[in-house]
C-alpha cells in the first residue's frame, strides 16, 4: 500500500513538473478558452501560443501609424521607420500559415477618425490598428467594437526572453501606472501601452539671446519673457487655435496646477493615488470639478493674457505653428517629443533650439496654485494598439493577440521605437542607444514639483468625459479667448455639459455612487 | 385593375428590365434614407445601443447652440452662395454667347470648365493656402500697402464666414455655367434677330429676352445650389471644422459630428431628416414661385 501510494505521489509531482516546464505549451483551459475565443475558434490544449503556435492560420493586417513602414524618398529629411517590415517578416518564418499585411505610412487618408469608426462598425477594420485610447474608452469599447485586453495580460507571453519581465505574465512587461493611465473607466484595457511622450514648449535660442531672456520658471516669466519678444519684432508663440491640442495642454497645465489640491479629496473610489474617469464623474456631482467654481474659472483669464502674444492664431493649424517656427518667425512652439527628429533635420531651420517645460504658477500669480506642475505627456505614446471584436468573430483572435505580444516583446518593440526616435519606450527589457538615452534624459523634468499629469490627474478639468465635452471646450474657450463671450457664460456651457456628460457615463457604467456621495 | 394586369404583363419585358434599378434605388437611396428617419426616433449609437425616445431628438434641437448658431450661418451662406453661383455664371455664360466668334466660344468655354476636373480636395486645400497667415492673398494686401488688412481669415469672428463663401472666386461653378449657357444657346435666332431690329440694344435684349427665355435654367441652378449649400459640408470641416466657435458651423456639419465623432447617430438622423424637409420646402417654393416661360 505504502509503496502505491509513494509511487502515485511520484507520478503526480512528475506530471506537475512537466505541466510547468511545458506552461507554454497549455494555459488556458477549454472553459477560460471558451471565455476568451467563444465557439469561433477550436480548442488547442497545447502550444497556444507562441512560436510552435498549433491551429495557427490567419491573414492579418496591421496598422502601425507612426511606426508604420515606407520607402524613403529622395525629399524626406530623415530615414522613415522600416523596421516593422523585420517584424514581419521574423514573424510570417515562426508562423507559415500566418500571412501579415502591415499597411504603410499615408494608407490611410483623410480623417483617420472617421475612417477608423467607419471600418469598426462595418467590421473591416484591420486586425491589429491604432487608436486613440479615449476613442477606444469612450466610444468603441462600450459599444462592443474592440476586445478588452485585460485577461490576455495574465496569460505569459512567450516571446519575451527568459528573465525580463512578461514572459511569466505578459503584464509586468509594462509599468501599472502606463496600464491604470490607459484603462476604460470600467477597467477594461482596450489598449496597451508601449512608448512615453513628452511636450516640452521648443524655443529659438537665438531670438531668446536676441530679446535679453532665458527660458522662464513661472508663470509671470512666461508673460514678460513673450512681451520682450514681441518687442524684439517676432512672433513670441505660435498657438495653434483651430484645433484642440494646444489649448487643451494649455488648459490642462494650468487646471492641473489649481487642482492639484484636491487630489486627495478625490482620490476615493478606485486606483489610488490615480484620478479615474468614475472619481471625476463623483468629483462633478460633489461640485469639486466646477467650471462655475473660483478655482476652475481662474486660469482661464490667464490663458487670455498669454494670447495677446499669439499672432493672429485662431485660424492656426498645428502644421502652420510648426512651420513658423521652424522658419525663425516664431520664438516658441509647443509640441511633442515625436518632432525631435523633425526639427533636428529641418533644412529650413537655421537656428540652435532648446525645450522649456511649462512654468510653474506661484501662490502670488495665482491663490490655488498646488506648488506642482502637471506635465503633459506620460505613458501614451504612438506605440499603442488595439483588437477589433470582428478578429473574434471570424475566429482569428489568436492569431491576432499572439502577433501582438510579439511586437511589444522589448527585442522587437524596441528598434521599432528606437528607429523612429519620437517616443520614450516603457516596456521593459528594453535597450536604449546611448545618444537617445541622453536626449530623453535631458527633456526629463528635474525638480520635485514636476508631476506627469498622466499617471496622478491627466484632464483635471474632466474634458475627456465625452467627444462632445471635447469638442464644446473647443468652441468654448476659442469664443471666450476671442472675446465673443463672457467668462460667466463660457463657465456656465461647459458645466452644464460636463454633468450631462458624467450622467451619461454613469449611466453607460452603471455606477451606483451614492456611497461616495453622502 | 384588369386591364393594368393585363397591359403589365404585355410589357413584362420591359419591366423585368428595370427592376435592377429599382432594386438599386431602394437598397442604396430609399432604405438608408427610411432607417435614418426611423432612427431619428432613438437614442442610437449607430452601433449597438438602440432605445426609442419619441420626439426627444428633435425637442433638443431647439436648444442646442450650434444648431441655432448653424441655422443663422446657413441662411448667410445660401445667400451668399445664391449670388455668387448665379450671377458670375450667369454673366460669364452671357459673355461668351454674345462672341461672335466660334472658336472664341469654344476656347473661353473650356477655359471655364477646366477647374471642374481638378479634385474638389485640391482645390479645398488651394484656398486653405489662399487665406493662410502668410497666404497669398495677405501678401497681395501688404504688397498693395493695405498691410493693416491683413489677418487669419479663417480664424476671424468676423470675416471666417465670407472667407467660406469667397473659396472658388470668380465662381463661374461649372455646371452653373454649362447649364445656363446650354439656355442661351437654345434660344431661337430669329428672336434675337428680330430684337435688333427693332433696335433694342445687347443691354436691352439680354434683360427683355435672353434673362426671361432662360428662367427655367435659372431656377434649376438655384435648386442645386440650394441643394449643395443644404446637403454641402466637406468644405468646411477642412477649412475650419466650424470654428472658431461656431461662426462657421453649419446643420451638416453638426450632423456630421453627432454621427461620427460623438456615436450620437440618432440625433445626427434628426437633424437630417430636418435639413431634407427644408430642402423640400425650398424646392416647392422655388419651383411654384418662380415663373418660366
Amino acid at each position: 500500500m505504502k509503496k502505491i501510494i509513494t509511487l502515485s505521489l511520484t507520478v503526480a509531482i512528475i506530471i506537475l513538473l512537466l505541466g510547468s516546464v511545458t506552461g507554454f505549451g497549455q494555459v488556458l483551459d477549454e472553459e477560460g478558452w471558451q471565455e476568451l475565443f467563444g465557439e469561433q475558434e477550436e480548442y488547442v490544449a497545447e502550444n497556444q501560443f507562441g512560436p510552435g503556435a498549433e491551429a495557427f492560420e490567419a491573414e492579418l493586417k496591421v496598422f502601425l501609424q507612426a511606426y508604420a513602414p515606407r520607402e524613403e524618398k529622395s525629399t524626406d529629411p530623415f530615414k522613415p521607420p522600416q523596421y516593422a517590415w523585420t517584424v514581419e517578416e521574423d514573424y510570417e518564418g515562426m508562423h507559415e500559415s500566418v500571412e501579415l499585411d502591415i499597411a504603410e505610412s499615408g494608407a490611410i487618408e483623410g480623417n483617420y477618425r472617421t475612417w477608423l469608426t467607419t471600418v469598426l462598425t462595418g467590421g473591416k477594420a484591420p486586425e491589429i490598428v491604432w487608436s486613440q485610447e479615449y476613442w477606444c474608452n469612450q466610444n468603441y469599447g462600450p459599444q462592443g467594437l474592440i476586445v478588452d485586453l485585460k485577461p490576455f495580460l495574465e496569460l505569459p507571453n512567450p516571446y519575451i526572453k527568459e528573465g525580463i519581465p512578461g514572459r511569466e505574465k505578459w503584464k509586468d512587461s509594462f509599468p501599472e501606472n502606463a496600464l491604470n493611465a490607459m484603462a476604460a473607466p470600467g477597467g477594461e484595457q482596450y489598449m496597451l501601452p508601449g512608448a512615453a511622450v513628452v511636450a516640452p514648449i521648443y524655443y529659438n535660442k537665438d531670438i531668446f539671446e536676441e530679446a535679453g531672456v532665458t527660458p522662464p520658471e513661472t508663470w509671470s516669466d512666461l508673460i514678460s519673457v513673450s512681451k520682450k519678444i514681441e518687442e524684439a519684432g517676432y512672433l513670441p508663440v505660435a498657438f495653434a487655435g483651430s484645433e484642440l491640442t494646444h489649448m487643451n495642454w494649455l488648459f490642462r497645465s494650468a487646471t492641473y496646477q489649481v487642482m492639484r489640491d484636491l487630489h486627495e479629496e478625490l482620490d476615493i473610489a478606485d486606483q489610488p493615488g490615480f484620478i479615474t474617469p468614475k472619481e471625476k464623474v463623483i468629483g462633478i456631482e460633489k461640485g469639486l470639478i466646477d467650471p462655475t467654481s473660483d478655482r476652475y474659472k481662474s486660469v482661464w483669464p490667464m490663458m487670455k493674457e498669454w494670447s495677446q502674444y499669439f499672432g493672429d492664431f485662431m485660424g492656426r493649424d498645428l502644421d502652420e505653428a510648426f512651420r513658423l517656427f521652424i522658419t525663425g518667425d516664431a520664438a516658441m512652439v509647443w509640441h511633442g517629443s515625436w518632432m525631435i527628429k523633425q526639427i533636428i533635420h529641418d533644412e529650413q531651420r537655421d537656428f540652435d533650439w532648446g525645450g522649456f517645460h511649462f512654468p510653474l504658477i506661484t501662490k502670488e500669480e495665482n491663490e490655488y496654485a498646488s506648488g506642482k506642475i502637471g506635465l503633459v505627456g506620460g505613458p501614451n505614446g504612438a506605440f499603442k494598439y488595439a483588437i477589433p471584436q470582428a478578429t473574434k468573430e471570424q475566429g482569428i483572435l489568436r492569431e491576432a493577440v499572439d502577433f501582438m505580444m510579439f511586437l511589444y516583446a522589448p527585442q522587437n518593440a524596441g528598434p521599432m521605437m528606437v528607429e523612429h526616435g519620437g517616443f520614450i519606450p516603457i516596456i521593459e527589457g528594453v535597450e536604449l542607444p546611448e545618444d537617445m538615452a541622453d536626449l530623453y534624459e535631458s527633456l526629463e523634468p528635474k525638480g520635485e514639483e514636476y508631476e506627469w499629469e498622466q499617471l496622478n490627474f491627466i484632464n483635471p478639468g474632466a474634458l475627456s468625459l465625452s467627444a462632445q465635452l471635447e469638442d464644446l471646450f473647443v468652441k468654448t474657450w476659442q469664443q471666450y479667448i476671442g472675446g465673443q463671450m463672457p467668462l460667466d457664460q463660457a463657465m456656465m456651457n461647459l458645466k452644464r455639459n460636463q454633468e450631462r456628460a458624467a450622467q451619461k457615463m454613469k449611466d453607460q457604467e452603471n455606477w451606483d455612487l451614492d456611497e461616495y456621495l453622502n | 385593375m384588369q386591364e393594368l394586369l393585363k397591359e403589365l404583363h404585355k410589357k413584362k419585358h420591359y419591366y423585368l428590365f428595370l427592376i435592377p434599378a429599382f432594386i438599386f434605388l431602394i437598397v442604396f437611396n430609399y432604405y438608408p434614407a427610411g432607417n435614418a428617419l426611423y432612427h431619428s426616433f432613438f437614442a442610437w449609437d449607430g452601433v449597438s445601443y438602440e432605445k426609442f425616445i419619441g420626439f426627444e431628438n428633435y425637442i433638443n434641437m431647439l436648444s442646442d447652440p450650434a444648431l441655432i448658431q448653424s441655422t443663422k450661418n446657413l441662411f448667410i451662406l445660401w445667400i451668399g452662395r445664391l449670388l455668387t453661383w448665379t450671377i458670375f455664371p450667369l454673366i460669364a455664360a452671357s459673355l461668351i454667347f454674345n462672341l461672335k466668334s466660334e472658336k472664341a466660344q469654344y476656347f473661353y468655354r473650356v477655359i471655364f470648365l477646366v477647374p471642374m476636373v481638378v479634385p474638389q480636395i485640391v482645390r479645398i486645400l488651394l484656398w486653405q493656402f489662399m487665406y493662410s497667415e502668410h497666404g497669398p492673398i495677405n501678401q497681395f494686401l501688404t504688397v498693395i500697402g493695405l498691410e493693416h488688412l491683413a489677418r487669419g481669415w479663417l480664424g476671424s469672428f468676423e470675416y471666417a464666414l465670407y472667407a467660406i463663401i469667397g473659396v472658388g472666386f470668380p465662381w463661374i461653378v461649372g455646371l452653373n455655367f454649362l447649364i445656363i449657357l446650354a439656355g442661351l444657346m437654345n434660344i431661337n435666332q430669329s428672336v434675337i434677330e428680330a430684337a435688333y431690329v427693332d433696335g433694342a440694344t445687347t443691354f436691352r435684349r439680354f434683360f427683355a429676352i435672353d434673362l426671361p427665355l432662360i428662367m427655367g435654367q435659372i431656377k434649376l441652378v438655384i435648386i442645386l445650389t440650394t441643394i449643395n449649400v443644404i446637403k454641402g459640408f466637406q468644405l468646411i470641416l477642412i477649412l475650419t471644422d466650424g470654428g472658431p466657435g461656431y461662426t462657421t458651423t453649419v446643420p451638416g456639419l453638426v450632423m456630421y459630428h453627432n454621427a461620427f465623432n460623438y456615436s450620437m447617430m440618432g440625433y445626427a438622423c434628426a437633424v437630417g431628416t430636418i435639413l431634407f424637409i427644408v430642402l423640400f420646402i425650398l424646392t416647392y417654393i422655388n419651383r411654384r414661385f418662380i415663373k418660366t416661360q
